[in-house]
Formats: C-alpha cells, sequence, structure tokens
C-alpha cells in the first residue's frame, strides 16, 4: 500500500458532513453578527463620549472646588495682575471663587498685603 | 423577494460562500476538537463570530486561518468549561443526537492515531489545507506537522495491512 494510495483513500474518506440545520444556524449567525456590528460601533461611540462628558465635568466641578483654595486671592486682587486672570477668577462661573469677590478681596487689600508680604 | 440589508453586505456573502465552500473541513475540525456535534456547532458560532468582529474578508486571511481560530475558541471554551465544571456537576451526555461518524473499518485505523496526528490528518484531507497551513494553523513548527503526518500514514498502513491479514 503506497502514500499515494493512503492518501487518496483519505481524501475519499467520508468526512462527516455538516448538517443542514448547523449550517443554516450558521449562515443565520453571520447574518445577524454582521448587522449588529454597526449598532456596536455605535454603542462604543457613545460610551467614550459619555466618558468624556462625565471626565470634563468632573474636571470642571474638581478645578471649581479646588482653585479657591489653590490660588492666591492676594497676587489676583494685585492692581497689577492682568485683567484676563481676574476676569478668570472672579467672572466666569466655572472658577468663581465661592469664598473671595471682587468685593471682599479688595477690601481685605490691605490685611493681605501686609500679611503675606505682597506689595502692590 | 425583496433581500435584508445584511443579505447585500459583501462580507456577508463572502464568508456564506466560504461557508459552503468549507463545510466539511470546518465541521470534520470542529468534532475533531469537540467529540460533540452540539460542542462543535457552538465552537463554530463562536469563531464565526470572533472573524466576523474583526470585518476581515475570507480572501484577506491564510487558508488555515479559521482553523486556527477554532483551535483557539476550543482552548478558551475548555478553560471556561474546567471552571464552570469545577463549580457545576455535569450534565448526562446524549448520545442520541450524536452524529459522529461511526467506528468502523477505516475509521477504526484513523481511531488509532494519536490526537494530534488525527488532527493533521482531518485538516490535510478533510480542510484540504497544506502541511505548511497545518502548521500555521496549529502553531507547531513545520518539521513537528510533517512528522505527525508521516507517523499517521504509517500507523494508517500499519493498521490497514494488520486488518487485512486477520481477514484473511
Amino acid at each position: 500500500m503506497t502514500d499515494e494510495h493512503l492518501d487518496s483513500m483519505l481524501d475519499g474518506h467520508a468526512w462527516p458532513e455538516m448538517p443542514e440545520g448547523v449550517s443554516a444556524r450558521l449562515r443565520a449567525r453571520i447574518a445577524r453578527e454582521r448587522a449588529r456590528t454597526p449598532r456596536r460601533w455605535f454603542a462604543l461611540a457613545a460610551m467614550l463620549l459619555l466618558g468624556l462628558g462625565v471626565g470634563v465635568v468632573g474636571g470642571l466641578a474638581v478645578g471649581r472646588a479646588e482653585t479657591p483654595s489653590g490660588l492666591d486671592p492676594s497676587l489676583i486682587a494685585h492692581p497689577e495682575a492682568p485683567a484676563r486672570t481676574k476676569r478668570l477668577f472672579f467672572d466666569t462661573p466655572v472658577f468663581a471663587s465661592r469664598t473671595h469677590t471682587r468685593e471682599s478681596v479688595s477690601t481685605d487689600w490691605g490685611t493681605l498685603r501686609t500679611s503675606q508680604g505682597v506689595e502692590p | 423577494m425583496r433581500m435584508g440589508r445584511s443579505e447585500h453586505n459583501p462580507l456577508t456573502l463572502a464568508w456564506e460562500s466560504a461557508l459552503c465552500l468549507h463545510r466539511r473541513g470546518w465541521w470534520s475540525y470542529a468534532l475533531h476538537l469537540c467529540h460533540d456535534p452540539d460542542d462543535a456547532e457552538d465552537l463554530l458560532h463562536d469563531a464565526l463570530t470572533s472573524i466576523l468582529e474583526r470585518n476581515i474578508l475570507p480572501d484577506e486571511v491564510a487558508p488555515g486561518y479559521v482553523y486556527r481560530v477554532m483551535r483557539n475558541a476550543r482552548i478558551s471554551r475548555g478553560r471556561r468549561e474546567k471552571t464552570r465544571r469545577a463549580h457545576a456537576p455535569r450534565l448526562a451526555p446524549h448520545s442520541e443526537r450524536c452524529t459522529t461518524p461511526d467506528v468502523r473499518g477505516f475509521d477504526v485505523a484513523l481511531a488509532s492515531l494519536t490526537d494530534d496526528q488525527r488532527e493533521v490528518i482531518t485538516l490535510k484531507h478533510a480542510g484540504g489545507l497544506t502541511l505548511e497551513q497545518i502548521a500555521l494553523a496549529t502553531g507547531r513548527p513545520l518539521g513537528t506537522v510533517a512528522g505527525q503526518h508521516r507517523r499517521a500514514i504509517e500507523s494508517l498502513r500499519t493498521a490497514l495491512m494488520n486488518r487485512e491479514e486477520s481477514e484473511v
């Protein structure tokens, strides 16, 4: 019995045929998976956007909470401080200080100047 | 008759025709890996889902790619099964629906092969892969695959000759 003979026996062997039911279910799966793929991408993009939104809002909230204590109001109230910085600190709702207003910092300026050694 | 949008999709059409073309090879290999028609079908579903998620056409991959994905899916399923069995009693086998080929004649000789040898024989003769493609699909070196094929052929020859002698 030669190798070629065995090869042809194996090629002609009755290898199991896929049942029709299995084949039909696989075809249905192919069609269904393909139809589902765009929705998956859409869901992924929506989740990314949601994550980005939550990150931005959270970051701004943390920034708002930390800005008043993190910034030195005496430097912002300094007469030579850039007007843009003052606007950002006092007038932008997100960064606006809850503990310092234009008026309170201006009123306390003399105290701040002496206590922190900042000269106008 | 109006057809659904997915039926016009080139990816769907390509994989459906690949299924028609390779159904015997895919099914034989799935049965070889699972030894159970239901598990084999689940394995094929897993493999096709995994492939379709990657949005690749059959022409864009090597001929043994699907077999490789099936093999990897089987390994993953095996790990999950192992975990599941550790926590739950195994259900009774359902031999009634099993359509595994009868173990007779030539099948007896095939059954005498080792698992790796039978895998090579299945991929080569049912799947129509070359030894190089089998090496890629199984992740084994070409020399190892060639050796397993040679030993499988030798074992088959010996088994068939012994059978002929015993019949005489």
